[in-house]
């Protein structure tokens, strides 16, 4: 009893030491004391993070039956494969933290209640969508997710490395596919200027509003539940981007990004974010019709969850 | 007499590390003999000791071999080649 007297510690310690672990760069585990609004804030993210490799799954997945050659279906079909893995890791991850089941999550996501990546509300509509979506958007995917291997909760950071190695190579076959049309026909070339003209402005939306229009960085931030803001991961982006786009040709669909040279930094023109709100109340294009395929799977697999319950 | 398999967590978040394995009469022993063993620097953020019977390893199934076709595509290397390609879209595009 004195012992447990001896032991007993305020909220406000607690705070003190957990946000003293993290300021020490050090990482917190499951069975850790955590505020409720980290807890929070992290199940939010990673439920998210999730979410968005199951559904980023579905516009490839669309290809598959699609695919150019044998060796274009096998690469996708083994791309594919590597997101539904992710999600299953990271759905692990949030089960832990949240004592949500993923089914809970599941049926949570086909209500439409649940978000998903920017990205993934769009329709992929030619190969050449296949081919920029694998290059661009897992390029975007693998500056934020290449931060988050810092994030404060050590088991989702280490399952970020892994994954992050898994997209290194999505990356890299997505490269091959676009050097491929832009070293094809005219026809090929203006099919992938097409596509990235789609695409250009979600991608920019993919790493969240302005940072003066996103209130809770600081809290994630401080936290290190959010390593880089919005625009200092936007800028990374740009900064590694817009050369490799340019080299082979393409043209950039804002006319008025350009580099600054006095603050070293990317101008960019009207990224349209009207259209990015309207995404974040799920209504998109494609957020109709993929959740009702999500739906669809979910209803068809139904009897393999009964089995192995 | 059982085996126990130790696992640690040395670094802070990192993943849990196979240490080495143990023999002990019962668990709470291992636990002692855990402590001792590889604990007794200080350097041991978390422990997992487990009793080598608990676990499933590849003789208990068969481990996985690879594909039975090639996938040289699911590692990096295979896109080496990018570069090449690459190059030869800035040579026609100089032309």
């Amino acid at each position: 009893m004195i012992n447990v007297l001896y032991n007993f510690q305020t909220m406000e310690d607690k705070l003190l030491e957990f946000e003293d672990k993290i300021k020490r760069g050090e990482f917190i585990e499951a069975d850790d004391w955590m505020p409720d609004e980290y807890r929070k804030q992290l199940i939010r993210l990673i439920k998210m993070h999730a979410n968005s490799e199951l559904m980023g799954a579905l516009p490839e997945g669309e290809w598959i039956p699609k695919a150019p050659s044998i060796k274009r279906k096998l690469q996708l079909v083994s791309k594919v494969q590597d997101e539904v893995g992710h999600a299953q890791m990271i759905y692990r991850v949030v089960e832990d933290l949240s004592g949500i089941s993923r089914e809970e999550m599941l049926e949570e996501l086909i209500s439409g209640k649940a978000k998903f990546h920017n990205v993934f509300h769009y329709p992929a509509e030619n190969w050449a969508d296949v081919a920029i979506i694998a290059w661009l958007v897992d390029g975007a995917a693998l500056v934020t997710q290449g931060a988050l291997t810092q994030c404060s909760y050590g088991p989702y950071a280490r399952i970020m490395k892994r994954i992050c190695w898994e997209e290194s190579v999505h990356l890299k076959y997505g490269e091959e596919l676009v050097l491929e049309l832009a070293n094809g026909t005219k026809k090929q070339r203006e099919m992938l200027q097409d596509a990235l003209n789609r695409w250009w402005f979600p991608i920019m939306h993919f790493f969240g509003p302005p940072d003066e229009e996103s209130p809770n960085t600081q809290q994630a931030m401080k936290w290190r539940i959010k390593i880089k803001t919005n625009d200092e991961m936007r800028q990374e982006y740009l900064k590694r981007y817009v050369p490799l786009i340019k080299e082979i040709g393409l043209e950039i669909p804002d006319p008025d990004l350009h580099y600054d040279e006095k603050s070293g930094k990317w101008i960019t023109g009207n990224l349209h974010w009207d259209e990015f709100k309207k995404i974040l109340n799920n209504d998109g294009p494609k957020t109709k019709a993929r959740l009702l395929l999500r739906e669809h799977y979910f209803k068809k697999t139904s009897i393999i969850r009964s089995l192995l319950a | 007499m059982k085996i126990f398999e130790v696992f640690a967590r040395r670094e802070i978040g990192g993943p849990m590390v196979h240490i080495s394995s143990l023999k002990a009469p019962d668990i709470e022993t291992a636990i002692i003999l855990a402590k001792e063993t590889f604990g007794r620097r200080g350097d041991v953020l978390e422990f997992w000791i487990i009793d080598r019977e608990h676990i499933l390893s590849n003789k208990d199934f068969d481990i996985p071999s690879g594909p039975i076709i090639p996938k040289p595509y699911r590692l990096g290397d295979y896109y080496r080649r990018n570069l090449k390609l690459r190059e030869e879209i800035k040579s026609k595009l100089s032309k």
